[in-house]
């Protein structure tokens, strides 16, 4: 007898443990939205994105999450709060939700019976974003650094993987990944001190460019692909930084001199313009290609009056565009600008067209050209069709919005924020309408949802990518040294 | 016990402030992330068991307990590999000096813990392969040691293949053949996680580098514990087919001349890994740490050999002290530069920079100087992990403050520490009430210029809080010691009503 009670006990409590949690019947309605982390709460997200598992940050208790969305339904109980959405069950809920909403409750146990906070919607866009995501993972600390990598994520999962590590490039520095049109098989990228030079890796071969290359062109910088993939305009910037002492911008980095020049891939040949984008009288930086190839856009500053760094807060850029040929190698003789700083008070920088041509996204701070530092620096779009800009007032935050990328089918825009703590980057995403609008931007999902919390890295220069980047890393070291 | 008890006393007597200083080299933290993160890849846990040990160096005569105990465990372990391979003579002089050897190289504040892990995995599973007599099994053993030890400590799995496949040949003749593959199976492994370009350079992934910091390229002097393990084997095995001394007294005398030669090169390694300069540094910087101004003062080295260096500890001390400017004559100065080195960028440095400039009300310095400090490790150096806590409380930036007070709070004793600090996350008005925070945050300049570093920003301190004594007192002291008579007149006139009474070294002397 005493068996068969324990049998049945047990099968029992296999039963218990095995099934899947069900809805609860919530006893009180509570009036407020969950306090999640991250706050995933009415955000616009893609039907390929990584399940967006958050933390109610208040939980003491049993919790329950129930996503629904027509007949699909995903519950989940918390642990610890978090709510750990499986990654297959997520798939199958988003594949039903593309174009729709996923209705979110949230269920917390209070005093032995259950209450659900007021229901949020997830919007899920119809357009997909890029596949993958190129960052550098960096301490965003002031002067040296130590470790640092560029990393890829595979959107749709928590997957990460190296591209290079600086582990193996004895610990020298490593940045300004770029990719040609959100091509993972043509991407460009410098090494600084060991290993130091420009490498393009095209066609599955890494090729090296020497740092310095001319006197006159101390350094290769901020680099973007003609979409041709024929050439790389460069900026070529005379760097310094500086330190403030007061509170708020802790550091100050500044060009003492920058201008864009042009390398040709296939002549191997640096191609420089005349006095508009090389010129002691001006700084020119941040060059841009437009997806047809025909107009570069870049940002200018005055540098004949200043007097760095004692002048850093007067040094404000411009928008500016001008036109090139790619067939002579020539650009224009003159400039438009699209954002005057003079008049209008402020810096721009980063411009980066949408690959349908339609905008362009710049970064506006008070000053200077290294938004990153600057608490004030937003996010504003320009519609290359109207003529105008405005802010992009959902993805903007109190605190910095800075480096962005546009995805392929320019309805995608990932970009850099200090919003969680003003110190350490982290990346978000933003869905940007057909009218150049803003949707509420989220945070790149992580496997458990206080992965930022413990997270001591900064997300520098988050690039979309339609793949992943097959560099080799060993290739590329073998190419550095010889 | 005896040879126990001899160690710990000799450790605590003469490496005490190594242990401590290792501590804040590496973190741990008490967090399931924590663990994922370095349990997820080659060698992994073994640093995970490494640094979980030399968390608790930071409590007296914790660093002198497990080093002895570590010590113990490798002799033991080595001696019941020799024993079984010489069955006949006793042979201390082989463990004693590998395991005195790494008791040294352990106070290399480079070398890792997990080289000391590895060499005892080495033993265990070499021990385990001679006592399986079933040749099957025994493989069996040999193999899935091999790859255990590749996912516990790394490049030591190659050592346990070839040391196994050693064993083998000379004790188990008829299918030492078998075992060739354990040392290829662990190259293999290197191999494949080298290919994968997630792990370090390939020094680290073939070789013991892995057990020395990455970004240092280590003497030849960590390879000797690996090179001198397979040689002791064969030695040992060679010495079993000789025959036993017929007399006891002279195997009492063979036994006593082993071990005193194998404490000799002990105290070899000794004097030659633990230079006199780095054991002040590290003492310095102990007492630094641990606040022990006092301490720092009475080191008798500090006035023997004068650097520009010590006189900035000295000099610390005593302003930590309020007394640089009363006592600053009364100690050797090496000029305005013993009052502020120059950064060469290493943790010690940019830690005592950061001291200086916190004291001095520097805060944007004192921040500068935390963070490159804390640059070389993640989550290590966690007294300037407290200052970032610190001055990004006074800055006003709580997010972050918060943020590093919720890493601090997963470690196991600067919990308390960091938890202090909560009680000011959005209440700035109790940051300018407290009075270690409060009189800084006053310090803190209001005007856009940015920072010339040194002098002028003691100037901008001054003129911001002149009521912020260790500030004036550095800057009068840099007057002094630059022999500045005009310089000094202007500054006791201008700050010389918030410095009452007169330090003893800014009293005019009477010609």
């Amino acid at each position: 007898m005493k068996l068969k009670i324990l049998h049945s006990l047990l099968i029992e409590l296999i039963i218990v443990s095995c099934s899947a949690p069900s809805e609860p019947i919530a006893s009180t309605q509570l009036d407020e939205l969950p306090s999640i982390y991250p706050d995933y709460t009415e955000v616009t997200v893609p039907a390929n994105i990584a399940p967006l598992r958050f933390k109610l940050q208040s939980a003491s208790n049993e919790t329950r999450a129930v996503l629904t969305c027509g007949n699909e339904k995903l519950i989940q109980s918390g642990e610890d709060g978090k709510f750990l959405f499986p990654e297959n069950k997520w798939k199958d809920l988003l594949a039903q939700a593309a174009g729709k909403d996923i209705g979110v409750r949230v269920y917390e146990k209070k005093n032995g019976s259950w209450a659900v906070y007021r229901e949020f919607p997830i919007h899920v866009a119809r357009e997909e974003m890029d596949s993958y995501l190129a960052y550098r993972l960096i301490a965003p600390g002031y002067e040296p650094w130590f470790e640092m990598g560029i990393y890829q994520r595979e959107l749709s999962s928590f997957k990460e993987y190296t591209i290079l590590q600086n582990g193996i490039t004895d610990h020298n520095c490593m940045n300004c990944h770029t990719f040609n049109r959100q091509n993972p098989e043509e991407m460009v990228m410098h090494m600084r001190k060991t290993y130091g030079g420009t490498y393009i890796y095209k066609d599955g071969k890494v090729e090296k460019l020497n740092g310095k290359v001319s006197n006159d062109i101390p350094s290769l910088v901020y680099p973007c692909w003609h979409p041709s993939g024929d050439f790389i305009a460069f900026s070529s910037n005379q760097t310094l930084q500086n330190f403030h002492m007061r509170p708020g911008n802790r550091i100050e980095v500044y060009d003492k001199e920058s201008n864009i020049v042009v390398f040709d891939l296939k002549k191997k040949q640096i191609v420089t313009a005349d006095s508009i984008l090389f010129s002691k009288e001006a700084m020119q930086t941040f060059p841009n290609f437009s997806p047809d190839g025909k107009t570069l856009y870049f940002c200018s500053a005055r540098a004949d009056s200043l007097d760095l760094p004692a002048d850093y807060e007067k040094v404000k850029y411009s928008l500016c565009s001008i036109s090139f040929n790619a067939e002579t190698r020539t650009f224009g003789t003159k400039a438009d600008t699209l954002y005057q700083a003079e008049k209008e008070g402020r810096s721009a920088k980063f411009p980066r067209v949408s690959p349908d041509g339609n905008f362009l996204v710049f970064t506006l701070s008070d000053y200077g050209n290294f938004s990153i530092w600057h608490h004030d620096a937003d996010l504003y779009i320009y519609d290359l069709r109207k003529g105008t800009f405005l802010p992009l007032q959902a993805a903007n935050s109190e605190d910095t919005e800075s480096f962005h990328s546009w995805s392929h089918n320019s309805r995608w825009l990932v970009f850099s924020s200090r919003r969680e703590d003003g110190l350490y980057t982290r990346p978000y995403f933003t869905y940007i309408d057909t009218a150049g609008i803003s949707h509420k931007p989220f945070l790149l999902p992580q496997s458990d949802p206080d992965f930022y919390q413990d997270f001591m890295r900064s997300f520098n220069v988050p690039e979309f990518i339609q793949g992943k980047v097959q560099l080799n890393a060993k290739e590329l070291i073998t190419e550095a040294k010889r | 016990m005896v040879l126990g008890a001899a160690t710990s006393l000799f450790l605590q007597q003469y490496c005490m402030y190594d242990y401590f200083y290792t501590e804040q080299q590496q973190g741990f933290l008490w967090s399931a992330a924590y663990f994922r993160e370095l349990i997820g890849h080659p060698g992994g846990t073994g640093t995970y068991i490494a640094r979980f040990l030399r968390q608790f160096y930071c409590l007296p005569y914790a660093g002198t307990t497990i080093n002895t105990g570590l010590f113990l465990l490798l002799i033991w372990g080595m001696e019941s590999l020799y024993k079984k391979l010489d069955r006949v003579h006793f042979l201390p002089f082989l463990s004693l000096s590998i395991a005195l050897y790494v008791l040294v190289l352990e106070t290399d504040v480079y070398y890792l813990t997990e080289g000391t892990l590895s060499l005892l995995l080495t033993c265990l599973i070499l021990n385990i392969q001679l006592r399986i007599k079933n040749p099957g099994r025994r493989l069996t053993a040999l193999y899935l040691g091999t790859a255990l030890t590749f996912f516990i400590t790394g490049p030591a799995a190659f050592m346990v293949g070839l040391c196994g496949l050693g064993l083998e040949l000379i004790c188990q003749k008829s299918c030492w053949w078998k075992a060739l593959g354990a040392p290829l199976l662990a190259i293999l492994l290197q191999l494949i996680w080298h290919s994968t370009g997630n792990g370090e350079s390939a020094r680290c992934i073939f070789l013991p580098d892995a057990y020395y910091e990455s970004y240092l390229t280590p003497d030849f002097h960590i390879y000797l514990p690996w090179i001198a393990l397979p040689l002791s084997l064969l030695l040992a095995y060679a010495l079993g087919k000789c025959p036993a001394f017929r007399h006891t007294a002279v195997n009492v005398i063979f036994c006593a001349l082993q071990v005193t030669g194998a404490f000799w090169l002990g105290l070899q390694a000794f004097l030659v890994y633990h230079p006199a300069e780095m054991t002040r540094l590290k003492c310095l910087e102990v007492h630094r740490m641990q606040q022990d101004w006092n301490g720092i003062l009475s080191l008798p080295y500090m006035r023997v050999c004068p650097t520009t260096l010590y006189a900035c500890y000295q000099n610390l001390a005593l302003a930590q002290k309020g007394e640089l400017a009363e006592k600053l004559l009364d100690y050797p100065q090496m000029g305005s530069a013993g009052l502020s080195v120059l950064s060469d960028g290493s943790q010690n440095t940019c830690c005592l920079l950061s001291d200086i400039n916190y004291l001095q009300g520097n805060i944007g310095t004192a921040q500068r100087m935390a963070f490159n400090a804390i640059r070389f490790q993640k989550y290590a150096c966690t007294q300037m992990i407290l200052r970032l806590i610190q001055t990004n409380l006074i800055s006003g930036a709580d997010k972050v403050a918060e943020k590093y007070i919720t890493l601090l709070e997963k470690t196991l004793y600067y919990r308390e520490q960091a938890s202090a600090y909560r009680k000011f996350l959005g209440h700035p008005e109790r940051v300018l009430s407290d009075p270690e925070l409060g009189p800084r945050k006053k310090c803190m300049d209001t005007s856009t210029e940015l920072s010339r570093e040194g002098y002028s920003d003691l100037v901008r301190i001054a003129e911001a809080n002149p009521q912020w004594r260790p500030n004036l007192e550095y800057l009068g002291c840099i007057h002094l010691l630059n022999q500045n008579q005009d310089e000094f007149q202007n500054f006791l006139s201008q700050y010389g009503q918030y410095l009452k009474p007169l330090p003893k070294s800014f009293i005019p002397q009477q010609p």
